[in-house]
């Protein structure tokens, strides 16, 4: 796996988000769960950038669906987590659970 | 009452200068949380963060030419002689005592010195409009399909610039950095605006010259 393909910090965020969401994952439910969960202010071009990076690494795929008048008659685009996205998430949490053990100073859920 | 309807300068400027391809998403996106009750700050942030975001990401992959491109377009602004490649409030006020000595002018008579002001504001404005232009221009050539992003980072660029070069000026001679003459301060004031004027038709110019004024922009970005 080339240092390209690696997940970063907030794509990993992005497609814990996605997985979470499930079939209705677009921008706006992805937006309100990652500032719901982290509990910051999320901007939208930074989730569609890291989208885009996810979708270049074939870890997301998206389509278009239905076009809304709430949304000013645009269209929404859905994404979705492929097979090699999730093996990608699950590699990624076991490398992050196997550094964070054994850490006396990140036990106890205090900085 | 709140409107329904989003900024429409923010959604314009989106249009126009965002790159990513998702642009429409992310537009309706956005449409649809203002409509669910978002502040219209709130609308502007995110626009502003989505062109900055996208363009960013653009000029990363072409790194080389971004690079020659800016080079480039600051050759010719550094070519270009002009109060504009000084601190332009600075030179203003040089230009005040300047006429006053040249014209026999009496210091105090002010409405002449402002006169002389307005005249070279207007030919720096005029002179700011075509090199931007040509600048604008040349730096878009290096890049057609990504003249967007390119263009928007010449921009940001220059106004970095000159935003460090008038904060250089007003910490290294205070008050008289931006033009404030002494014994004239409330009329230097008043001069301020127009003192502007070159910079904003440089800016104007580039984004003409680099082609970013005509129709919807899509087609220049990936």
């Amino acid at each position: 796996m080339t240092k390209r393909d690696q997940l970063g910090n907030f794509e990993l965020m992005v497609m814990l988000a996605l997985i979470r969401i499930g079939d209705n994952a677009y921008g706006v439910p992805i937006c309100e769960e990652l500032e719901k969960r982290t509990a910051r202010d999320v901007a939208i071009g930074s989730v569609y950038a890291a989208l885009e990076r996810l979708e270049d690494k074939g870890f997301v795929t998206s389509e278009l669906g239905e076009a809304t008048p709430e949304r000013g008659g645009r269209a929404k685009r859905y994404f979705r987590v492929t097979a090699r996205g999730l093996k990608e998430v699950r590699e990624t949490q076991r490398a992050l659970v196997k550094l964070w053990h054994g850490l006396p100073e990140l036990e106890g859920g205090k900085a | 009452m709140r409107s329904d309807q989003p900024p429409a300068v923010a959604t314009w400027l989106l249009k126009q200068f965002g790159c990513s391809p998702q642009n429409e998403a992310i537009l309706g996106d956005l449409i649809e949380q203002y409509r669910n009750g978002r502040h219209r700050l709130w609308y502007w942030r995110q626009i502003v963060t989505a062109i900055a975001v996208s363009s960013f990401r653009e000029v990363w992959r072409q790194k080389t030419r971004t690079l020659a491109a800016l080079s480039a377009g600051w050759i010719i602004f550094a070519f270009y002689r002009s109060p504009l490649d000084r601190p332009l409030f600075q030179s203003i006020s040089l230009q005040i005592n300047f006429a006053s000595m040249q014209f026999q002018i009496p210091p105090n008579w002010w409405i002449y010195c402002g006169m002389y002001v307005l005249l070279l504001s207007f030919i720096s404005a005029i002179m700011g409009l075509i090199v931007g232009a040509f600048s604008g221009w040349i730096v878009a050539k290096f890049q057609p399909s990504h003249r967007v992003s390119i263009v928007l980072m010449f921009v940001a660029s220059l106004c970095g610039y000159w935003l460090f070069s008038l904060l250089f000026s007003i910490l290294k001679s205070g008050l008289v950095g931006v033009g404030i003459v002494s014994g004239h301060e409330i009329r230097s004031l008043l001069f301020l605006p127009f003192s502007v004027l070159p910079w904003v038709a440089s800016i104007v110019g580039i984004f003409w010259g680099g082609g970013l004024l005509e129709g919807h922009q899509a087609s220049s970005c990936t």
